[in-house]
């Protein structure tokens, strides 16, 4: 008998360390397609669309010619590591017993399948967005049951800021007989305060004490945004806007007190061993606010599967996570 | 068992060489969801008259507009939204642009004077990317149709509203020498061409007008706000202007410039680019809706409503637990 057990414990330690392995995978993959989101929105979200319009830059032209062919590679790399990061997603979710992985396995699944159906011309954006919709939905509910306060306010205004500035854009796709339609416009301000509150909430995700280096880090993020809404405002929101999907309703003080909380809850959880928390920070501010692109609501589905199923339970949180699928 | 470090590595090389073959193949795997204009299929001819019946029909896209602020002078946040609605019609696109302005600006005849305006920005060819939205780029222009409030006034009578004394002995209107800037086809100073002005780019700084007159549009000031309606026949005129066909779509950007605010030339409000879908069905075909379907508010109110009742439920729990 005793054998019998010892064979049985061997054979469970395999089949936990071949599900680390896998999970290994899709957070290597998760991270991945953080640092070429990060490296898209950097080259060809933020320099390229500036660069061409300063006055002169055909004078540059092979520079800027490469910046721009780097940028665009960083976009396709991204996009194969998204699409692959949501199935890993899916996969180990499934792999889960509750029905609130169980659920956001399948709506992440939904998406990619309306995503490339959307791509091969088989649907319509009128099936596209609601399904976008959808996925983020059922993903933010499931979020919301995960134990943990914090984790749950935060998965909720996230979720919440997303589904409000989209349903401006559901609103009016679908009124094509409404006579005198109402302006939906008031939406958006409303999903930006949702936003910077989810950004303000994004440090009591990590109960340590604050390091000196991310509270540094906070306060550069703190002034670099004042200074640039200050001495550049129309530039800097238009940035925003084009960037993040922020248009940059409220008032300057406010994004700077948002921006340096979530620039340090990104470096305190890159620095305490919540990796998979800063790699689900980096997933949702690639993605944005809003509906934009099945690229950046990928991106947003991806941050909220990890912000709502990763561990707080130390450095090897991710491990912890596929283990217990 | 973690991936081996060979294996890892081909994992590695294999997305590697998946994103270059997209790349060199220029297949992007996404797709846009931004919001979408379309053209309905109208069945009389709308005219260039914004109020036609067929505008009724049809409810406009609320597009989000905020100030230029790329280079100096930048816009002001005068117009917040504008709203967009377009029909075809015998092989012409008609778009109807609408928006609130409480003061008309139909007259830059004093110095101190500004026009209110409105642009709609074309790609000049249908491409995977559009073009920078100030102005395109050297490798993929922009064609642009503005109307203007003074020219479709005419600049004779605001003139004439603006200097009622102003008298003129004898100037030969006919002796080109005398106007050079008419002479050399400066399309301000070209007179009765109509209110809108066909334009391409290719970068800042090279806007200009277009050899081609194909544009037409008119536009009418009422209850504190303007509404234009812009017409051109599908076929494109001339180089650095989209065509445009049943079943196709093309991206569409648009500015304001509100005259009393003092926005001219670069300073104004713009939006980002929508798309612009052709359909080609007749509105009275659309499904009857009054207003945002419901499936879609259950969709959006459903997370609020169950976030809610996850609150209470817990906060009755915590009450209870703690009696």
């Amino acid at each position: 008998m005793s054998g019998l057990a010892a064979g049985r414990a061997l054979a469970g330690r395999v089949e936990a360390q071949a599900r680390a392995s896998r999970g290994d995978l899709v957070w290597w993959l998760a991270r991945a397609a953080v640092l070429a989101g990060a490296a898209e929105l950097f080259l060809l979200r933020l320099v390229t669309r500036t660069a061409v319009h300063i006055p002169g830059i055909a004078t540059l032209g092979g520079p800027y010619l490469v910046v721009a062919e780097l940028g665009r590679f960083a976009y396709y790399l991204a996009a194969v590591l998204l699409s692959l990061t949501l199935v890993g997603l899916a996969w180990v979710l499934a792999r889960r017993a509750s029905p609130a992985a169980l659920t956001g396995a399948a709506s992440l699944l939904l998406f990619l399948g309306a995503a490339l159906a959307a791509r091969a011309g088989l649907i319509g954006d009128a099936l596209l967005a609601p399904i976008s919709v959808l996925a983020v939905e059922v993903v933010m509910l499931a979020g919301a049951t995960r134990p943990g306060a914090a984790r749950r306010a935060s998965v909720l205004l996230f979720g919440s800021a997303f589904l409000v500035s989209s349903a401006y854009a559901l609103f009016q796709a679908n009124a094509t007989e409404n006579v005198g339609a109402a302006s939906f416009a008031w939406l958006l301000p409303i999903g930006e305060f949702v936003v910077l509150a989810w950004c303000v909430e994004a440090p009591l995700l990590l109960r340590r004490r604050p390091d000196r280096a991310s509270v540094m880090w906070g306060i550069a993020v703190a002034l670099a945004t004042l200074i640039a809404l200050r001495t550049g405002e129309a530039t800097t929101k238009i940035l925003l806007l084009w960037n993040l999907g922020l248009a940059g309703y409220l008032p300057d003080p406010a994004y700077a007190l948002a921006f340096s909380l979530l620039a340090y809850a990104l470096s305190r959880g890159a620095r305490s061993g919540r990796s998979s928390l800063a790699t689900a920070f980096g997933l949702l501010i690639v993605g944005g606010l809003g509906l934009h692109s099945t690229y950046q609501t990928g991106f947003v589905l991806a941050g909220l599967a990890v912000l709502s199923f990763e561990r707080d339970d130390g450095p090897s949180s991710e491990e912890r996570l596929m283990r217990s699928a | 068992m973690t991936l081996r470090r060979r294996p890892r590595w081909v994992f590695g090389a294999g997305v590697l060489l998946a994103a270059l073959a997209l790349q060199i193949l220029g297949a992007n795997p996404a797709v846009s969801q931004t919001p979408e204009v379309t053209v309905w299929l109208a069945k009389k001819d709308p005219g260039l008259d914004p109020g036609a019946p067929v505008w009724s029909q049809i409810a406009p896209l609320d597009i989000p507009l905020s100030m230029q602020g790329m280079t100096y002078p930048q816009g002001t946040p005068g117009v917040p939204t504008l709203g967009v609605r377009a029909v075809m019609h015998e092989h012409a696109l008609y778009v109807r642009v609408s928006w609130q302005d409480l003061t008309r600006d139909d007259s830059a005849a004093r110095v101190d004077q500004f026009s209110d305006a409105v642009a709609l920005q074309f790609p000049a060819k249908a491409a995977s990317s559009v073009p920078s939205v100030c102005m395109g780029q050297a490798d993929s222009g922009v064609n642009i149709w503005q109307w203007r409030a003074d020219s479709e006034r005419g600049v004779q009578a605001a003139l004439a509203d603006a200097f009622p004394r102003m008298a003129i002995d004898a100037v030969p209107t006919t002796v080109e020498p005398l106007y050079p800037a008419r002479a050399a086809g400066n399309p301000y100073a070209v007179i009765d061409t109509g209110p809108v002005q066909n334009l391409v780019a290719t970068g800042f700084g090279t806007l200009g007008p277009a050899l081609e007159r194909a544009v037409s549009g008119h536009g009418m000031y009422e209850g504190g706000g303007w509404a234009v309606v812009f017409r051109r026949p599908f076929d494109a005129p001339g180089p650095d202007q989209p065509s445009f066909g049943v079943d196709t779509r093309t991206d569409l950007a648009l500015a304001v410039w509100n005259g009393s605010k003092g926005d001219r030339n670069g300073q104004k409000s713009v939006s980002s680019f929508v798309r612009l879908v052709f359909k080609g069905v007749s509105p009275d075909a659309a499904p009857p809706r009054q207003g945002t379907p419901v499936v879609i508010w259950y969709l959006t109110g459903a997370p609020f409503a169950a976030a809610l009742l996850f609150g209470l439920t817990l906060a009755v729990r915590r009450l209870r637990a703690r009696s």
